[in-house]
């Protein structure tokens, strides 16, 4: 169970503040997977950011009795300098016991599948095998949430069935907060949707009335990107 | 996924932040660990070398490059901490993206990492003096390892404050790489301090570098003279330094996150 109140996010760029959402305030219990709709810009991602404890709100509050990841499918938490064993075993030091270290980054190097590329400082890589190493890594813990940020436009056609295909295994044990533009995913993964627009958001039931509105309104007028003061 | 409790989760953290710094550190030195032990070595040799042929030493009844050694290394982990917690946050910026990394965590593996290299180096300076006068220089282990201890300590307070104030006010950066070349004059490092007119010991006494450095020497050799080391005034400094900086940390951690 996930339970969001009065969240306010704002950021600050030369001088002027840009609220992003206002006191948004929902509930998600344990067994539902949410589509989080919205324009490019709406603040989608911030608020997977925020639900994953990379970003803080500027108010608000979030309560949890479940494990949840962090975004899966954002690029951001490696160290370039760092091959992908040395930053998988980062991670895995963190996240689970030092035995089982090894069992965690085996599992995320055949995952990814990429040879002797695997120790080679992460900088080096391209943006398909950034993915696989990514979304390998974010799968070889069981959280109970995963936050899963556009993760299926990523990677080659390999990649992205071979994704598929381990994100409706999980889906069986865990639940998703899912943001995408290809709907389909959504709602291949998604019992629910939530709007966001205009620094507010909409809780839907009906994920195909969700997903008919946002298009109506993406192809209807230009997106409303935040509240600015 | 197991629970676990915020002590175990700071174990953890560290001991990657930990592996992290060593990870890095072998990768830009050949040789492995024996490698990443020859850099902080070399840097000590250096200064040993240096000092001893300006004849810049003092070190009375204690052998040369013991004194030297302790204070080069004392003084060095003070400083490496202190100058790299500066960009301990920027180097370690990707890996705050996991939720139980806190930039506190940076400075705490970096200290941790710096405290344990040139502390080996101190251990095979010592080791290697006393194998070759044949002798053993060691009166106070107790001593020895705690004046250790407490120059991590200050290096950690002053690199948790400079990291703090770096971020919130960038062009303190420039001021803090200074500060430890300055501390450097006033710890006594190449000399000691009583040498000088009675009336510059002001500045130094007040410096519990000085103080760490001093008796440190002295858990080397009982009768090595120092005036006015004083070890409850060293852990008292050391212990409201520690205090302060935790409460400027923690009264800004948010922003460190946020900005």
């Amino acid at each position: 169970m996930i339970e969001v109140r009065n969240l306010t996010k704002s950021f600050y760029y030369q001088g002027k503040k840009a609220t992003i959402f206002k006191n948004l305030s929902f509930k998600i219990h344990t067994g539902e997977s949410i589509a989080i709709l919205g324009a490019n810009g709406a603040g989608k991602s911030t608020l997977l950011r925020i639900l994953g404890g990379i970003d803080l709100p500027d108010s608000g509050t979030i309560h949890t009795n479940s494990t949840i990841s962090w975004p899966v499918g954002l690029v951001g938490g490696f160290q370039g300098s760092l091959t992908g064993r040395e930053n998988v075993t980062f991670v895995s030091r963190i996240y689970s016991e030092k035995r089982k270290v090894p069992e965690k980054v085996r599992y995320v190097e055949e995952f990814a599948e990429l040879g002797v590329y695997f120790d080679r400082p992460f900088k080096t890589y391209s943006s398909g095998m950034r993915s696989r190493v990514t979304f390998g890594l974010s799968m070889a813990f069981d959280f109970d949430v995963y936050l899963i940020d556009e993760v299926t436009a990523a990677g080659d056609q390999r990649f992205r069935e071979k994704s598929k295909r381990l994100l409706m295994e999980r889906k069986k044990v865990a639940d998703f907060l899912m943001v995408d533009h290809n709907l389909w995913g959504l709602k291949l993964h998604c019992d629910r949707a939530f709007i966001l627009d205009g620094g507010k958001i909409e809780e839907f039931n009906d994920l195909d009335e969700a997903v008919a509105l946002h298009t109506e309104r993406l192809l209807a007028t230009p997106p409303q990107r935040g509240i600015e003061e | 996924m197991q629970r676990l409790s915020g002590w175990q989760v700071q174990w953890r953290v560290v001991d990657a932040l930990v592996y992290r710094e060593l990870r890095t550190r072998v990768s830009d030195v050949k040789g492995g660990f024996l490698g990443v032990l020859v850099q902080p070595l070399g840097l000590v040799a250096i200064w040993v070398i240096f000092l001893s042929s300006i004849n810049a030493h003092r070190g009375g009844s204690l052998n040369v490059v013991l004194f030297l050694g302790s204070g080069t290394v004392l003084f060095t982990v003070f400083s490496q901490i202190a100058a790299r917690s500066i960009t301990a946050m920027e180097a370690n910026e990707a890996l705050l993206f996991y939720k139980p990394v806190k930039p506190i965590d940076t400075v705490i593996a970096r200290t941790i990492t710096e405290t344990g290299l040139y502390t080996c180096c101190l251990l095979v300076i010592c080791i290697g003096t006393w194998v070759v006068l044949d002798k053993v220089y060691m009166s106070n282990l107790g001593l020895f390892f705690f004046t250790i201890i407490l120059a991590a300590c200050i290096g950690f307070s002053t690199g948790l404050i400079f990291m703090t104030a770096s971020h919130l006010m960038p062009a303190f950066k420039q001021a803090a790489f200074w500060i430890p070349r300055i501390l450097w004059f006033l710890s006594g490092v190449p000399f000691q301090y009583w040498v000088f007119p009675p009336s510059t010991r002001i500045f130094f006494v007040w410096n519990p570098l000085m103080h760490i450095i001093e008796l440190n020497r002295k858990s080397m050799s009982d009768d090595y003279f120092t005036p006015d080391a004083n070890l409850e005034y060293a852990a008292v400094c050391s212990i409201c330094l520690l205090t302060a900086s935790l409460c400027f940390y923690y009264n800004n951690e948010r922003k460190l996150l946020t900005l």
